[in-house]
């Protein structure tokens, strides 16, 4: 599998000075400002109805998470694309829900 | 042997050798930037032991703050412990902690200097805090708990459903610092009229998503005022790692992590139940002490998912390992009750035909993890299962298979390793 992620940055506090430093506390705790920098999100669907699912099933969650799913059957997948629709607002409609499902069987019995 | 049964796991303010290490460095530079951008080996993966299973490992240092893992998804992060980890540590390096966000919506950069803890709602006298005041002004409590995914082991669900398809290491115990929610609720003086507490993350959800995908998490009253329920600062003597939750997190001992809000900044006491989706829609069981049902069953009532129930693990040994025959070998693990403590763990090395049962190492606390030993002997050649179940003081015993639910929750059957004996 081709899976790449880039680098990342971690700032780690240290703002010395700064109002921002951290709030020093008589237990000893100290909270220091911290702010990551995520890897990228890692990489786009390939293969088998690549463009259909990078269309529809990118924007919230990493293609990798798809693939990684169990085998599911039609009903189940119409389901699932359903639900991103209803429940998480996916712009998707009737008919792309019903191409989108069937890709996804298809790319698992392949 | 784990470290741990003889020491203090929690020594993170003293040691912390990662951070100082940074310090030093950023010191040295003169700037504040530890920037280390990682290759690492494409290919390294992880065969998880079911169907799609393959995994990519990810190096320390991929995910910030976060060691060598295994990666379930990038975005929003899903990463898992490998199982070695468990192998050596009782309590899990924060590191090396599992992390679970639903949505990519939370903060990568927290001040803790404007964070605020606010108490509201139904109360006398709603305030808030700063972490300075958090820490400062309540006397600490220490708890040892094992947070758990409710979806922990998905993978070996059968049959299968879709969600994030773990091994066994969406889950770690640890040892908490922080402020029993009794303690904050009391000083503000919870109304006759109260019913539930809400529980709000920094997360801050931005469109597609409707409002009502907001994450919320919600404990009836009585939960949220049991003493144990706290407002943590520390997991094993050293902040959060921004991942798992930082600056503050619910810790909920005993009910499954979906509760343990990361990054708790509101706390509302109402006089209703949750009504948003992560309570009315998702992290619904059927409505027994084992989320159990039939696949396609009818009619089943849901309510959301609450209390762990107990599982209990081997790391001596693993499969496909070789034993001797006629000698005495130990098998060694952990166990944890889920919402009581383990009263027992019992091992067979015989595929389950007999148990006998183990010794348990020291008490963290009914919540946390429990090491065990058990000494055996396998009298002729053969292939042989060891197996092993815990019962809690609920009276609650492991079975041999799961319990079923669509969401794939709560999976606890007893864990089996193939092993050859020569
Ligand atoms: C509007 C955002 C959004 C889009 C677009 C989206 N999803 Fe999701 N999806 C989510 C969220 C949020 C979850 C829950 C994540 C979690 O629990 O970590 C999820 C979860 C899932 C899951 C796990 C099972 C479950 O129901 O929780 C699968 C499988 C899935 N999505 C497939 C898809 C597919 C296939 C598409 C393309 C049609 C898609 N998603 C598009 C937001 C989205």
């Amino acid at each position: 599998m081709k899976f790449k992620i880039i680098g990342f940055t971690v700032l780690l506090a240290a703002i010395a000075g700064s109002a921002a430093l951290a709030a020093q506390t008589s237990q000893g705790v100290v909270f220091k400002p911290t702010s990551v920098t995520l890897p990228a999100p890692g990489g786009l669907y390939t293969g088998q109805d690549a463009a259909l699912l990078n269309s529809h099933c990118l924007t919230c969650h990493s293609a990798g998470f798809v693939n990684r799913q169990p085998k599911l059957s039609l009903a189940a997948w119409t389901a699932e694309v359903t639900k991103m629709r209803t429940v998480f607002g996916a712009s998707i409609d009737d008919a792309n829900i019903k191409m989108v499902a069937q890709a996804l069987v298809d790319r698992q019995n392949k | 042997m784990y470290p741990e049964m003889i020491s203090e796991p929690v020594a993170g303010r003293l040691k912390r050798r990662s951070l100082l290490q940074a310090s030093v460095a950023a010191g040295a530079m003169g700037a504040l930037a530890a920037t280390a951008p990682r290759a690492w080996a494409d290919d390294a993966t992880v065969s998880l032991p079911f169907d799609n299973g393959v995994r990519p490992i990810v190096a320390a240092g991929t995910f910030p703050g976060k060691g060598e893992m295994i990666l379930q998804r990038t975005r929003a992060p899903l990463l898992e412990t490998p199982w070695d980890v468990f192998r050596q540590h009782l309590f899990i390096p924060n590191d090396r902690a599992y992390v679970r966000w639903h949505m990519a919506d939370f903060p990568t950069s927290v001040d803790p200097g404007t964070f605020r803890l606010k108490i509201s709602g139904a109360v006398d006298r709603p305030y808030e805090l700063t972490l300075a005041e958090l820490v400062n002004e309540f006397a600490p409590r220490k708890l040892a708990a094992v947070n758990q995914c409710s979806g922990n082991s998905r993978g070996h669900i059968s049959p299968r459903v879709a969600g994030a398809q773990w091994n066994n290491g969406a889950m770690y115990n640890a040892m908490y610092t922080g402020v029993p929610l009794s303690v904050l609720l009391a000083k503000a003086g919870v109304k006759p009229s109260a019913t539930h507490v809400a529980f709000r993350s920094l997360e801050q959800l931005t469109p597609p998503y409707p409002a009502a995908d907001r994450f919320e998490k919600v404990l009836p009253l009585g939960r949220a005022n049991d003493g144990d329920v706290m407002v943590a600062y520390e997991m094993n003597g050293d902040t959060f790692p921004l991942l798992n939750g930082f600056p503050t997190r619910l810790v909920v001992p005993g009910w499954y992590s979906t509760y343990w809000v990361k990054m708790v900044h509101e706390i509302e006491v109402m006089e209703h139940p949750g009504e948003g989706f992560w309570m009315k829609v998702a992290y619904k069981v059927p409505n027994n002490p084992t989320g159990a049902m039939t696949p396609g069953q009818k009619g089943v009532d849901f309510v959301p998912i609450s209390a762990m129930v107990p599982r209990s693990f081997i790391t001596s040994h693993v499969d496909g390992d070789k034993i001797q025959t006629g000698r005495t070998i130990n098998a060694e693990g952990f166990a944890f009750g889920g919402n009581s403590a383990v009263k027992a763990v019992e091992f067979s090395s015989d595929g389950g035909a007999t148990y006998k049962p183990a010794v348990l190492g020291k008490n963290w606390g009914k919540y946390g993890n429990r090491a065990w030993r058990v000494a055996f002997e396998i009298p002729k050649a053969g292939a042989y299962t060891l197996m092993v179940r815990a019962t809690n003081e609920a009276g609650q015993t492991q079975p041999k298979i799961a319990a079923w639910n669509p969401g794939g929750f709560m999976y606890n059957a007893i864990e089996q390793i193939n092993v050859v004996a020569s």
